[in-house]
Parts: C-alpha cells; structure tokens; sequence
C-alpha cells in the first residue's frame, strides 16, 4: 500500500502543478476545450485513484469539482471567473491534504463541507455570479495558499465561521506561495525519464567502460607513464557513473509482482481452490530489462503452481493441510544476483507420474531412469513438451511450459532449479544476474583464438598436464577428470569448435574450466588462461545466429573482437545438459544380454571392504542414496533406514552391521521393485560405465558371480540375488555353479528389474541369455531368424501376453515346438493348467529360482540338450 | 578515402540499389576480387579501410572471415573470393576492407584492390 500511495502521490503532484496554470489559461480563454478537457482529466484521475485507495476527503473534493468541469465540458453551464476560482479553491483544498498526506501518510482530519457545497451550488448552477465585491472578503485559509489574490465570493457566501476547521495544522507556517509548495516536502524527489534516454546512457556507459579499458591496458604497457595518475581517476569515475547508471535501471520486484494477487484470486474462483500468495522481498532491486524478461516466465510459474501444484480443499483436508493453499514468492540478493523462489505448499511432484510419462514418450529408458535419483527425474519437468497435468485445463497443462521458461531464462544466463517433495509441496528458485548489460568474463585461448567465457558460470580452473596434479583420463573416447572424487565429463573447446589443435590426452598443459549450467557441472579445457576481463556483450551478426556456441561478441581492452562462449549452448551441442530443450538423444532399447553376446552393459563401479573394486548391473540399481549417518538406526542387530514412508534394511557389503560414524555420510545402493526394497552399504562410488560382462567363475565366492576385466581393473560382480536374501526377503534360492555349455535361452518379460535380475543370475549360470521387453519383440527375433534352445515368457505383458505370444509361437514356425516356460506371479494349479492348454510347456511361480532351473534343465533334458547346471540355478 | 555516406540509413541505400542503371547519378566503387572487377553502390559503402585485424569466428559458415572493429562497432567481414566462389586467396596477401551498411548490421567486404 505504501508503494501505491508515493506513486499516487508523485502522480497527484506532478498532476496538481500544471492544474493552475491550466485553469489560469482557462479563464484567460473560457472556449479553450482542449485546456478544459485537460483540467477535467487530471481532477478525473485524481478522484479515481482516491477511491481506489480509501481517501474518503480528497475523493469528495474532487469529486466536486470534477461535477462542475464536467458541466463545463458539456457546456452546459458556461465558464466563468467566478467558476475558476471556486475550481482554484478546490485544487487548494486538494493541495493541503495531499501535504498532509505525504507527512502523516493519512488523510488529514478537516472538514470541507463548505467548498463542497460551494462546488454543488455551481453544478446545478443555482448560483449567480456573486458581487465583485466579495472579493474582497477573501477566504483566510485559501489566501496562502492562492498564488494570486483571486476572488473568491462563492466561498465567502457561504457563512463561513470556519477558519480554524478546515485549516490544516500544520500549514498556517507556510505563507510560501503554492508552487514552491507543491514540490512536496519529503516525498521521493522524483522525475520522470523517458526509457530510451537511461537506456541509451546505459550503452553510452559501456562504451566508455570498454574505453577505459583499452586505454588501462596502454598505460599497462608503458612504465612511468605520466598518464597513469589522471587513468586511473578516470578509471574510478567510470567506475561509479557505471554503478549510477545501473541503479536508474533498477527497480523493486513488487513492480513485476503487481497482478499477481489478481491473478491468484481469479485461479482460486477459475479452479475452485482457496489460495493464499505471500510475497516477501519485494523491494529487492533488479535491472528493468532483467525484469521485463522475467515477468512472462514468472507468471507462468505462479500460474504452475495455482493449477498443478495446490489441490483442491477437499484433497488438502484429506491429506490433513489447511485448506487454503499457499504460494510464495520470495526474493533477495545473492552475490551479483537476485534469487527468486516460487513455493507452494501442494501436492508436489510424483515421480512415479513423470517416470511413466517419460517412459511413455522415450525420453529414458527405465535403466535409465533407474540409476537417477529423484531430483534427476523431476527435472524432466523442464523437457520440451512436458506436462505431467492428467488433464488439460485452459489454465496450463499444454505442455509447453516449464521448458520454455527454463529456455528464457537460460537465455539470460539464470538457472533454475528445482525441490519438491511428494505431498509436501514444490519450490523453483530462480537465480538471474543483477544485470546484462556488463559482466565479468574469463579470456581464454584455444587453438590460437582467444575466446570470453562469462564468469557467472565458472566454478573454478584447473590446471592438467604433465607433473603431480590433475591428469585428464579416458573413458572410451571421452575426456573425462576426476577432481575430487567426482568425475567431470571434459569439453575440449579445440575440437568442439572444429580449431586445428592437439588431442588434450597427448599430453602438454592446459586448463580446464570448471563450469556449471543447471546442475550439470563439465569441464571446457583450454589451451590458456588470460586474465578476467569486464565486457558488454554485444549480439553477434544475423548469419551467425546459428552458431548456438556463442552467446554475443564483444571488444577487448585491446582493440580486437573477441566470441563469447555460451556454456548452455556448449552443453547442449555436446549432449551433456541433462534436460536440453526438446533434442532428446535417442534412449537406446537396452535389451540385456548374456555374457556371450559381447554387448556392453551398463555398470556401476563401487568400492567396499577389502579387495578389488566391485560392479553390479546399474539396471538392477533402484537408485543411489547418500545417507547421512544420523539417518541409519539399529533394529535390533540389524540396520534400517526410514525411507520413502517405509523401514528399508540395510545391508553391510563388508558383512558387519555397523552404523557409520555420526555426521559422515554412507552411500547406499538401493534395490527394489516396489514393495520390497534394500540397501547396499559401500564405502564409495566409483563410476558408471559400459562394458562388456565377461564373468570369469574363478574368483566366485558368497555374494559375487566372479570377476570380470572392467576398465582394465579386475572387478569382483556383485549377486544381486544373495544380497537381497541378507536383506531379509527371501526371494530366491541362491546357487551358482559353473557349467561349460551354453544352450541359448529367451526371456520375454516388460518388467526391467526382473529381467535385469534373472538374465544375470542364468548368465552366471552358464546359460546364454537374451532378454526382450515384449512378445512383439521376440516374434520379430524369430522372424529374424535367430534361434533358441528355450523360451521363458512373463505372463501379463502389455500388447501381447505370454497366451498370445505362446500361442503364435506353436502356430508355426522354427520355434514351434521349443519349450516355452510361464513365468507369473500367481502359479495356482488352474493357472498352470490354463497354460499347459495355451501351450506353455511349463508354468512357474515368479520369484522361484529353484523351480525355474530345474523346469529350465527339464526342459532342455527332453530337447537332448545337457543343461548347464545339474543343480538348480 | 572515407565516403560520406555516414548519415544515410539504409533506406537511402535501397533507394540507390532500385535506381540502379536507371539514374545517371548512380555511383560504384570499384573492387577487385581475385582480378574480377565489381562495384558497390557508394551509398552503400560506410568506410574502406586497409588490412584489418580480424578474428575467426568459428563453426561461421565458410565466407564468414571473422569479425573486426570498426571504431567500436563489431563488423563481420565476409571474404568475397569464396563468397563469390573465385579461387582462394595467395598466402599472406592482405585484404582491403569494404565496409558497408546491410539492415542496419555493418558487413565488411574482403577484396584484393579497391578503386
């Protein structure tokens, strides 16, 4: 409200000062409509704004008087001296107690009953023109503050025994005429500038900056100058008419947050939700053209969180929160940037939503989306064409939404990031540099070019090459660096941008730029490191708009141009942005596979106990989870963790249950298909990568298949299967002995935790296995003309289940008579007798290892085949 | 050998452009390309200057040269010789620029020789 009343009166005032000479021409020239009509618009305006803002005494004043302008106007009623006196009167009356207001902040007490009637006698022009000679008795309140001693005769008819109410204390000590007086007194000293004119001193200024610079450099280069003394005044000055000029293109948030509240209310009645919206911080300055930018996307996310994120009030009582929902807005500074959280206290975002949708549209595959925690998968959101609204209402859910704010505020160089809770709420904080008119950048060289990286999204640098520090390493055939226990993918800028330059893995230095976009951190190695440098960024040529790398040129101290490096579009050219806008790599089917097959496998790499490193098949890994110690309790001799509403076991890899050390933080690997899940206890984790699984039996013992070369490190493999079982769900039978030859064996099943579990599992187990998520899938291997010793088939799969698929394969056809075994959760006689007429030649219990061996090594005993294992799996 | 076309905008430059072989007053400046004679519309032209400093700009397409300042504005110099698909430049010759004014963006024309 008390921003809304300096406007108002900055406004009155402005309006107030040109009404006297406006009325003054006006009895000059009583025919002049464009003067009335001004006259009438600002008293208009006046009275408008007063209603609005509950000022009950200036509202009738001008409302008054606005009454006879209005007669005026029509010409209903004819303009005379007297009439611009009684007007002149008013704007007086109106002047006092906008004083009043702006020292007290509240309408002044008074009473204008008189000049109000006054003004009504004029308007229904009852009244006559009133003797010259009442003049004279010139009103004593009005006559200080009358720049002319003007009659006033209507004033002085009305018997007037006032002199004392009306009067404003505090105004008989300023016998000043009123000009002077209307320049408020501690009102914001304001003036209005048009937004060219700051914007063009904005560019003036970055232009003499950059000057500054060229010339600091020259004074650098010569020792003794005798310039250096007046440079570097000048070099001060520039300083601060930069941060002067800055602060004429700041203002306070609140001015973007204006039609929230609107907003808010007429989603709470649209959609049948009672919201609340809290702001906080809305005086935190930000550049205008910062802010222009913002509005659009802002809105969008208030508007997100009206409609997807609050529940309706029945859900909120259910789910035992106030029925009235709550979103906040929240802004302060952070280093050279504002931060901006939008909150609410809804429904949040349901993982198992977004995981089904991303699923459905082939953004991940659910390996993938397996080894992602939660925060990864909920930045889906942020994808191009991603709604996660179950229905379309007309006030989003179109799907193109947080992608595109995402993409505007990328642009500018803001991040934004993402917490949510599931049933608790979620909050996007944005952070947006203060300005973009100059910024700070690194100058760097890279095959003989000289290139700006901005600063805002440097971490730090690092220096690689020959000697004991930091040693770039490969991965296959890419870069990577491992700084600290964390391994950074590495962009060398040499070859991304197509400059003649070494290979960085030949060794020599160079330098690798730690940089952060979103979450993703990567580095940009370079060949050199200069200097940082203040630039102002300049958009680049029209024929170059395509060039994502660059986000504008610029000129350097020096003289000569220079690109500046956009590190978004660095990361999306080379696939690293988790969640690029729209250009999804394509999500590899993974089909497992066997041993045999030589395809590569996705691993994670751990470390726990004594020993050699340990993998375990990613895609059995539900996710990953850094616990802090305080989280893990004891149950009775065992350990547990809450997790996700439900106590999950957890197991010590190096077979001792030990809680780790208070405020030290224990990484888990946690295995699960829904209702059941465990957690790993390791020491650390490695890495993730693909190899080729080729398990050598000899180093098998409990809870390992054997040892496999990955990464030119023999790795011990984990048995998933026995773990599980240390878990206390006894899911399996464990055995795993070894066996020389292969029969080939086909498993057809959708779920990918349990296709994951078994291909390794008969994998060890000597046989060679193929696993496909559907029946289409395998039909398509038939007719591919692959062949199999057995096939293993999950009953309900979608598009085709087992019936259907066994059906078609005892159709005809080179599978036709192969042993097809049932897979399924519920293994009652009637099921299995229903698959033995289907066709199955067996029908196991999901789950039971024991039986699906020896189904498996019947199976194949009846084909002639020698079963690999003579003991069950 | 600075013109003084610095206060005409570009709609003087398209005036120009359309009276072409109509109007007697149409003035080229000479260049050679590779021993090709052309002309640009003088209106057209804002500035000639000798060789330049110019940067790469990478992943540009081909004819883009680089980037060089003119006076603190940024102009993008495009190399006629591949532009126009004549053969490429000898090693170490050095180009004049031709600066001129295209929707408000400044080009900078690589040639051999002007006048």
């Amino acid at each position: 409200m008390d921003d809304l009343l300096a406007d108002f009166l900055t406004e009155t005032n402005e309006g107030l000062q040109s009404l006297d000479g406006a009325l003054l021409s006006l009895e000059r020239n009583p025919h002049d409509a464009a003067v009335l009509g001004e006259v009438f618009r600002t008293i208009h305006t006046i009275k408008g704004t007063c209603g609005f803002l509950g000022l009950p005494r200036l509202e009738k004043v001008a409302h008054a008087g606005e009454n006879v302008l209005g007669r005026w106007r029509e010409g209903s009623l004819e303009v005379t001296q007297v009439g611009i006196s009684l007007i002149l009167s008013a704007v007086d009356r109106i002047k006092s107690i906008v004083a009043g207001l702006e020292t007290a902040g509240a309408e002044p007490p008074g009473d204008d009953s008189a000049i109000i009637e006054a003004l009504d006698a004029a308007f229904r022009g009852d009244v006559a023109p009133a003797p010259a000679a009442a003049a004279a008795e010139a009103e004593p309140m009005e006559i200080d503050h009358e720049p002319e001693a003007m009659p006033r005769p209507i004033i002085a008819e009305a018997p007037s025994p006032r002199p004392q109410s009306a009067q404003p204390e505090h105004h008989p000590e300023h016998p000043a005429p009123t000009q002077a007086e209307a320049g408020p007194g501690n009102a914001p000293q304001t003036i209005r500038v048009a937004v060219e004119v700051l914007e063009d001193l904005m560019v003036l200024v970055s232009e003499l900056v950059l000057t500054r610079n060229q010339l600091l450099q020259l004074a650098r280069s010569e020792a003794n100058s005798p310039f250096t003394v007046p440079l570097q005044r000048l070099s001060q000055i520039t300083s601060d008419l930069q941060d002067g000029v800055m602060k004429t293109r700041m203002q306070p948030i609140g001015s973007a947050w204006q039609k929230l509240p609107r907003l808010v209310r007429d989603l709470a009645n649209e959609l049948g939700k009672k919201i609340a919206l809290d702001m906080i911080g809305a005086e935190t300055e930000l550049d205008r053209q910062v802010m222009e930018l913002i509005k659009d996307p802002l809105t969008h996310m208030v508007r997100n969180s009206a409609d997807h994120g609050l529940e309706t009030p029945e859900h909120r009582r259910a789910a035992g929160k106030p029925e009235t929902g709550r979103i906040t807005l929240n802004a302060y500074h952070q280093g050279g940037h504002i931060v901006l959280e939008i909150g609410d206290d809804g429904r949040g975002l349901a993982v198992d939503k977004i995981k089904e949708k991303v699923l459905r549209q082939g953004l991940a595959s659910e390996a993938e989306l397996a080894s992602m925690n939660e925060a990864e998968i909920q930045r889906f959101i942020f994808r191009a064409g991603f709604s996660t609204a179950a229905a379309i209402t007309s006030v989003s859910g179109r799907g193109v939404g947080m992608d595109v704010v995402k993409t505007n505020l990328e642009r500018i160089g803001g991040i934004v990031e993402l917490r949510s809770r599931e049933g608790r709420g979620t909050t996007f904080t944005i952070k947006i540099p203060l300005t973009l008119a100059i910024a700070a950048a690194l100058i760097v060289e890279s095959g003989g070019e000289r290139f700006a990286i901005p600063q805002n999204g440097v971490l730090e640098l690092v220096r690689v090459g020959e000697g004991d520090g930091a040693k770039v390493e490969m991965i296959k055939d890419s870069p990577v660096l491992r700084l600290r226990d964390r391994l950074l993918p590495l962009v060398p800028l040499a070859r991304l941008l197509e400059l003649d330059s070494r290979e960085v893995s030949e060794g020599g230095t160079h330098f690798v730029v730690v940089t952060q976009v979103g979450s993703q951190v990567f580095g940009i190695v370079v060949d050199r490191v200069f200097d940082t440098e203040e630039i102002v960024v300049k958009p680049v040529a029209p024929i170059l708009r395509d060039v994502t790398m660059f986000s504008g040129n610029t000129i350097l101290g020096d003289g000569s141009v220079i690109m500046i490096l956009d590190p978004n579009g660095i990361a999306r050219a080379t696939g690293l942005s988790v969640d690029g806008g729209g250009d999804n790599q394509p999500a590899q089917a993974k089909t497992p596979r066997g041993p045999r097959g030589g395809e590569r496998t996705a691993l994670l790499l751990f470390r726990a106990g004594e020993g050699a490193p340990k993998a375990v098949p990613l895609g059995l890994i539900a996710r990953l989870e850094d616990l802090p110690a305080e989280r893990i309790e004891y149950a009775g001799e065992k350990l547990v963790v809450q997790y996700r509403g439900s106590l999950m076991p957890l197991v010590p890899l190096s077979g001792y249950a030990q809680a780790p050390v208070p405020g030290s933080q224990q990484a888990v690997l946690v295995f699960g298909d829904g209702a059941h899940s465990m957690g790993l206890m390791v020491d650390e984790i490695l890495d993730v990568l693909e190899a080729p699984l080729n398990i050598d039996r000899g180093g098998e013992r409990p809870g390992f298949l054997g040892s496999a070369v990955i990464a030119e490190k023999v790795t011990e493999i984990l048995d998933c299967a026995y773990w599980l079982r240390q878990g206390g769900e006894d899911w399996f039978d464990n055995a795993a002995t070894q066996q020389a030859s292969q029969p080939r064996v086909l498993l057809v099943e959708d779920s990918a935790f349990f296709r994951n579990l078994v291909v390794p599992g008969l994998a060890a187990a000597g046989y060679d296995i193929m696993g496909v998520p559907h029946g289409r899938e395998a039909l398509r291997l038939r007719e591919a003309g692959e062949m199999f010793d057995a096939i293993i088939s999950d009953i309900n799969m979608p598009e085709m289940d087992g019936f259907q698929l066994v059906r078609a394969i005892r159709d005809g056809g080179p599978w036709q008579d192969l042993p097809v075994i049932a897979l399924s959760g519920r293994a009652e006689p009637a099921d299995v007798e229903k698959g033995r007429a289907a066709g199955f030649t067996d029908y196991i219990a999901k789950f039971d290892r024991h039986a699906l061996g020896v189904a498996l090594a019947q199976a194949l005993e009846l084909r002639g085949i020698a079963s690999p294992v003579d003991s069950p799996i | 050998m600075q013109t003084d076309s610095q206060s005409r905008g570009p709609a003087a430059v398209n005036a120009a452009a359309l009276a072409l072989g109509t109007d007697a007053a149409q003035m080229v400046l000479t260049l050679t390309v590779a021993s090709q004679l052309c002309g640009v519309p003088v209106l057209a032209v804002r500035d000639v200057l000798g060789p330049q400093t110019i940067t790469r700009i990478p992943l540009a397409p081909p004819e883009v040269a680089g980037s060089l300042n003119l006076r603190g504005r940024i102009v993008t110099a495009v190399d006629l010789r591949r532009r126009l698909m004549l053969a490429p430049r000898p090693a170490g010759a050095r180009p004049m620029s031709v600066v001129v004014e295209h929707q408000g963006e400044l080009y900078s024309l690589l040639a051999d020789q002007v006048g």
